[in-house]
């Protein structure tokens, strides 16, 4: 946490577990969400996210924090290169979760508008599919059982697609 | 409450749900559209929701248009046999990659082992092997990315050259096509300006269709150059699917002499000749087309003038615009614009073969036949989907139109397997 926070303006956020999370403002803006919320001057001191529970939403302020930390690229044109590496181990350490919570980040960037993390929660569920079989890809998405194609169906996916099976 | 305030409670949690089904399209685009093109199709077979998904062709061409932007990390080149020229190898790729793609880009075992390269666009290429006689060939057409082969059924006109055919891509019906022509495409053969016989196979339709018309046309140019032959008289004739329209040359070089080579061949997406300068034997220079419709706006390009004398003959620009050339040391070569440095392969795969360059594309266009299979099976499990009404109905007219087809031709439309 960088030291000028003590000063600057403070965000509260609420879970839907109702717990809160005093954050300052500029890492509330990576949401681009609440960003259009404080520019229109429409957010009350406490923001309420009805549908975000406190485990995603600590993860999710975890990496807002690191993010707005971090030099932004298009503040100047030389950018620390160890500052870029860093971000990107930060980054990497941070898609090491379990499916479902990934599933959970990925709607709750979606939602608050986070075009960095949802970016990075999608090229981590494409690198978990690539490479599986169908069965293994239906245990990683939890596939709902209604969707699944009849045995006929399946068949024949499979046999016009038979060349992807080598 | 402000209004963001209501719009801040809106989905549901989604832990113990089908995550897919819950995901905004725009969010699906962006995890499957980065993903190869094998992964993709095993994917049709996970879901019903991810089959559909996969299958329209909206999202077929955006994975096209993405992997042509960020992915054209290497090229392939394809080494063919023309008739009475030996050579013997399949497709290599060129540029590995950071993935490992050797066991993709292998042609079938069964593949007949002469056969000469017709074009390629977006992933596919067109091939077209040797029959049994003189001017007998079957087409194919082929997508390493998938590893997935078509083979064409027969077509009518009888070709009158090895270089009869041309392949393309039409924007506007967004198919693939082989154009037949009866007359030969070079120069000295292309006396008969009336009237052409043309036919066309259509990918989407999956059947050749024969087609006569005026010659030349004057036509409108899509942004793209899908396919462009030689001409004569100083024109060349830009062959677009169906439509053809006539372009001069550059003033310099429009009086063709029969001593002078050319090539066409595209740069940055624009049109360009590569062409050898009179009196000075072997030496070659890049005429680029500026704009399209606009008359004389070719450009002579700088690009190849302090070292054009090293080229045996060219090959053409790949998608970084990076020149490939047989040197004239009998290997393939690449010019790199950034260390202005001839580099040669100096391998004898490359030596004394004919070799044409072609993009590695992820593509996902399924280079299937249009699914026909329409047994008892099949039809019974459509009706009872009341959903499918729509999808029944063409897959009956397609039925159809198969049947017929399957009458007055004997069409073989196989795939290779292996």
């Amino acid at each position: 946490m960088s030291t000028s926070s003590s000063s600057s303006k403070k965000i509260v956020l609420k879970s839907a577990d109702n717990e809160t999370f005093e954050i300052d403002e500029i890492v509330a803006l990576e949401s681009q969400a609440i960003k259009n919320m404080i520019e229109d001057e429409c957010a009350d001191n406490v923001i309420p996210l009805g549908n975000i529970d406190s485990k995603t939403l600590s993860k999710i302020i975890e990496y807002c924090k690191k993010h707005a930390e971090s030099p932004k690229k298009d503040d100047n044109a030389d950018i620390d290169e160890k500052a870029v590496e860093d971000l990107k181990s930060f980054d990497a350490e941070f898609a090491k979760v379990d499916m479902p919570l990934i599933q959970d980040i990925l709607m709750a960037a979606n939602f608050l508008n986070i075009d960095n993390l949802i970016g990075l929660m999608c090229r981590t569920i494409a690198d978990r599919i690539k490479g599986k079989t169908p069965e293994e890809i239906r245990k990683i998405l939890n596939i709902n059982k209604n969707d699944l194609l009849s045995p006929e169906q399946e068949a024949k996916a499979r046999e016009e697609n038979s060349w992807a099976f080598d | 409450m402000s209004s963001y305030m209501f719009a801040l409670v809106g989905y549901q949690s989604s832990s113990e749900t089908d995550l897919l089904e819950l995901l905004p399209l725009d969010v699906l685009d962006y995890i499957l559209i980065r993903l190869p093109a094998k992964p993709l199709a095993r994917l049709r077979c996970v879901s019903r929701h991810l089959n559909h998904f996969l299958s329209q062709p909206d999202f077929i061409k955006s994975h096209l248009q993405y992997h042509c932007l960020n992915c054209n990390d290497f090229e392939i080149p394809i080494p063919y046999k023309i008739v009475g020229f030996s050579a013997d190898a399949d497709p290599i790729p060129f540029k590995l990659p950071h993935i490992d793609l050797t066991n993709l880009i292998k042609l079938p075992n069964n593949f007949p082992s002469e056969y000469s390269f017709i074009g390629s666009v977006n992933g596919l290429i067109c091939l077209q092997a040797y029959g049994k006689s003189c001017c007998d060939y079957v087409i194919h057409i082929w997508n390493p990315s998938l590893s997935a082969l078509m083979t064409l059924p027969p077509y009518r006109t009888k070709p009158t050259s090895i270089d009869s055919f041309r392949f393309g891509f039409d924007s506007k019906t967004d198919d693939y096509k082989v154009v037949l022509c009866m007359w030969d495409f070079r120069p000295y053969n292309f006396k008969q300006k009336d009237c052409l016989q043309v036919e066309v196979y259509s990918m989407r339709k999956g059947s050749w269709e024969i087609v006569t018309q005026k010659f030349p046309l004057q036509v409108t140019m899509t942004e793209y150059y899908h396919e462009c032959t030689d001409g004569h008289d100083g024109y060349l004739y830009c062959f677009v699917i169906l439509t053809f329209s006539e372009i001069s040359l550059p003033n310099s070089i429009r009086d063709i002499k029969w001593s002078r080579k050319y090539v066409l061949r595209v740069l940055a997406r624009k049109l360009c000749v590569i062409s050898t300068i009179d009196g000075m034997d072997g030496v070659w220079e890049v005429w680029v087309r500026d704009e399209y419709g606009v008359a004389g706006s070719w450009v002579k390009s700088r690009l190849l003038s302090h070292f054009s004398d090293y080229i045996s003959y060219p090959c053409g620009f790949n998608l970084c615009n990076e020149f490939f050339f047989i040197h004239n040391q009998h290997c393939l070569a690449l010019y790199d614009l950034v260390l202005d440095k001839i580099k040669l392969y100096k391998d004898n795969f490359f030596y004394h073969r004919c070799v044409m360059l072609v993009s590695y594309v992820e593509s996902l266009v399924w280079v299937t036949p249009t699914p026909l299979r329409m047994d008892g099976r099949l039809l019974q499990q459509a009706v009872s989907d009341e959903d499918n009404i729509d999808e029944l109905a063409e897959m009956f007219m397609k039925h159809l139109e198969h049947k017929k087809r399957m009458k007055n031709r004997k069409t073989q439309n196989n795939i290779f397997t292996w």
